[in-house]
């Protein structure tokens, strides 16, 4: 019912900021496909259509691939691979045409048979991981269709102004066919942060609302809406005190916004003048660019799993060593760590349901796979010593570490492959500094014994705080119970930092944890030199740890050490950064 | 589906080889990309074949469609010139599980 009445509908916001607007409804509306015999004469002509449609829907799709991937990095770029290849197919593509040639009808109803019988199969199956794919052949049909229909039907016809679209879902193909200019937010009832639909509106820059079941019943077009991609509300009609007020937050946001774009040249210093190393968490060489935008000093994590799952299999050493030694040289003179592989677990299984089925995150994967592997390993551990020969910074990290000896037999394979690059007469750094990732209680709780072999410890929290408090933050059933800041975590955290510096080396955090303002300061309390976190959250970090004192944050350090519980470690965390950094609360919440 | 019949060429006499999926969830979409990748390096015409069914191992919605499930059973074929290196490239993809466990 169109009223006046406000109303409030609760999603999950999925891609932050906050707009103001008019809702279109985008339902229904598919164009009627066009059926229509064609003479043996015009056969070929169809076919040439069809080509055409191809060869733009293949730069469609390597362009939002590109686009996704500059915006959020490889691995969400990835979900567009299946897409590509279906249009490169040759099996349905010959269907296709041999259905053209022999029912001698046009290209569009053709397609969409030929497609629709295979979704039918895929969709049969037993495998609920095959069954979705049928939704990817529909959406990537329906891109081909519209490619051949010139561009499909035109949502905004007769409305002028910019819209904030509302849908049951938006797939990525229709999404990304939506003139940007013309979108103020996207709001959706299905999907998931990790949906496409969620990851295009990241990749555009657009404030997104999902999980708002019901709403497209409960809008209609020409409601005036404000959306919340940072709270994951949506008010319809609303107050104009309450517009008046979301106004001022999308203002104020904006301007800090502005306001941190002016620090990417400063340090990382604490008001009383203690420096912390300021990297970015990165996915391929790409984004070492991106990083060094946002004011990143150096490459605190990057992460080699990318060259195994975007090529065929393992890649050899010189696909590797390119790979290392471009990020190497890109980043001179400052530092980069390279994690080594790192598969296994959540890196491989792309639903949520292999993970509930399995335990993966208990199984074979990262060092254990390739101290399993040493013939991979070695392969992948020659190419990073001889990336080191281009930045004396190059360091090198061994993930998923459970013991001191572990990093032994790491060593003595990359002792053996000095050997072997000494023989082979290949340049590299002798005294390459090499560090492990501490996310395994026992390697924290026995990191006095790690300390020794290594000459600095990374801190990854995201694993650290699951397998400390066994706790699968993707069930949402035990979520809550996901709590960086409970105590068990922070002693581990503390005990691995003083492990190190009595043996003379420091420790960073690469995870999430780093990346939360509001924690910032307990990290640099507890001791931590060194916060590698995603490329976007560099300003924001760097803003927090400019405006607090390093004695303020020891302080803090030391009371959360006493706490009873994490709710009351974030409590006293958030309100020492709502009184030096208030306006970080402003973009964070 | 149109499953390929016919696996002999005109020259010599078409290679094949025995795999069994050793990865723990089969061939899905990974795998199955990652095959046809492979695949597509050749130039050869290669085939993968499960109880009776043959599919285009250059097809991704050929290869979704087998189903091939963690133990299962299927056949390599490679017809063409450059098909003895097709037949040691897709199989090695399966004795390395795709990468995966």
């Amino acid at each position: 019912m169109p009223g006046t009445r406000e109303l409030a509908f609760k999603g999950i916001g999925v891609s932050p900021g906050v707009v103001s607007g008019l809702v279109l409804i985008l339902q229904g509306g598919e164009e009627p496909l066009p059926e229509y015999a064609i003479p043996a004469d015009d056969v070929p002509r169809e076919m040439i259509r069809l080509e055409a449609a191809l060869i733009e829907t293949r730069r469609q799709l390597n362009d939002i691939q590109q686009r996704v991937r500059t915006a959020l990095g490889g691995e969400n770029a990835g979900i567009f691979d299946s897409h590509l290849q279906v249009v490169d197919d040759p099996v349905f593509l010959d269907e296709v045409y041999r259905d053209i040639r022999e029912k001698n009808r046009n290209i569009e109803k053709a397609l969409t048979e030929v497609a629709e019988r295979y979704a039918q199969t895929l969709q049969q199956m037993e495998d609920d991981y095959l069954r979705e794919r049928a939704t990817d052949i529909r959406d990537v049909t329906r891109r081909i269709l519209r490619n051949l229909m010139g561009g499909g039907k035109d949502w905004f016809a007769g409305i002028d102004s910019p819209r904030i679209v509302v849908a049951h879902d938006i797939p990525p193909s229709d999404m990304a066919a939506l003139d940007q200019h013309k979108i103020l937010g996207v709001a959706t009832e299905l999907g998931s942060p990790t949906s496409h639909a969620a990851i295009m509106a990241r990749a555009m820059n657009l404030p997104a609302i999902v999980g708002l079941h019901g709403i497209c019943q409960q809008l209609h077009d020409g409601d005036r809406v404000i959306l919340d991609g940072v709270r994951g509300d949506l008010v319809v009609n609303p107050t104009s005190d309450l517009e008046t007020e979301y106004r001022r937050v999308a203002r104020t946001r904006a301007r800090i916004r502005k306001r941190l774009e002016t620090l990417i040249n400063e340090p990382a210093v604490t008001l009383d003048g203690h420096a912390i190393e300021l990297a970015a968490n990165i996915e391929m060489p790409a984004d070492v660019k991106a990083a060094q935008a946002r004011g990143a000093r150096g490459i605190g994590l990057f992460r080699s799993e990318y060259l195994y799952l975007a090529h065929d299999g393992a890649p050899d050493e010189e696909m590797q060593y390119n790979a290392y030694a471009e990020v190497a040289r890109k980043i001179h003179p400052d530092p980069v760590i390279i994690r080594t592989l790192d598969l296994g677990g959540d890196k491989l299984l792309a639903t949520d349901r292999w993970t509930e089925e399995a335990n993966p995150f208990l199984g074979w994967r990262a060092i254990r796979l390739c101290l399993g592997q040493p013939l991979l390993f070695k392969v992948q551990l020659r190419a990073i010593l001889r990336a080191s020969a281009h930045n004396p910074q190059l360091r090198i990290m061994y993930p998923m570490i459970s013991s001191a000896d572990e990093v032994d037999q790491a060593n003595t394979l990359l002792r053996d492959c000095m050997d072997e690059l000494d023989e082979a007469g290949k340049a590299f750094n002798r005294e390459i500094e090499v560090g492990v990732m501490i996310e395994i209680p026992s390697a924290a709780l026995t990191a006095e014994l790690i300390a020794p072999k290594v000459r600095f410890f990374s801190i990854g929290t995201n694993d650290l705080v699951q397998y400390t408090l066994a706790v699968d933050r993707g069930n949402e059933r035990v979520a809550h119970l996901y709590e960086p800041t409970h105590p068990a975590v922070l002693h581990l955290i503390q005990q691995t930092v003083q492990a190190g510096r009595r043996q003379g080396i420091w420790t960073g955090v690469c995870g999430e944890m780093a990346a939360n303002p509001l924690l910032v300061p307990l990290l640099i309390g507890l001791g931590v030199e060194e916060l590698s976190i995603s490329p976007g959250a560099i300003p924001m970090v760097k803003d927090v740890i400019r405006h607090i004192d390093f004695t303020k944050a020891q302080e803090l350090a030391r009371t959360a050490l006493t706490l009873p519980g994490g709710a009351d470690v974030l409590e006293r965390c958030r309100t020492l950064v709502s009184r030096v950094a208030p306006e970080i609360l402003e973009l964070a919440e | 589906m149109s499953p390929e019949k016919d696996v002999t060429g005109p020259t010599a006499a078409p290679l094949s080889s025995d795999v069994v999926v050793k990865n723990r969830y089969g061939i899905h979409a990974r795998p199955a990309a990652l095959l046809v990748k492979t695949a597509s390096r050749f130039a050869c015409e290669i085939l993968l074949e499960k109880n009776g069914v043959q599919v285009n191992a250059k097809s991704i919605m050929g290869l979704l469609t087998l189903e091939g499930h963690h133990g299962a059973k299927m056949r390599i074929y490679a017809d063409g010139a450059d098909a003895a290196e097709a037949v040691a490239a897709l199989t090695d993809l399966f004795e390395q599980k795709f990468f995966e466990d």
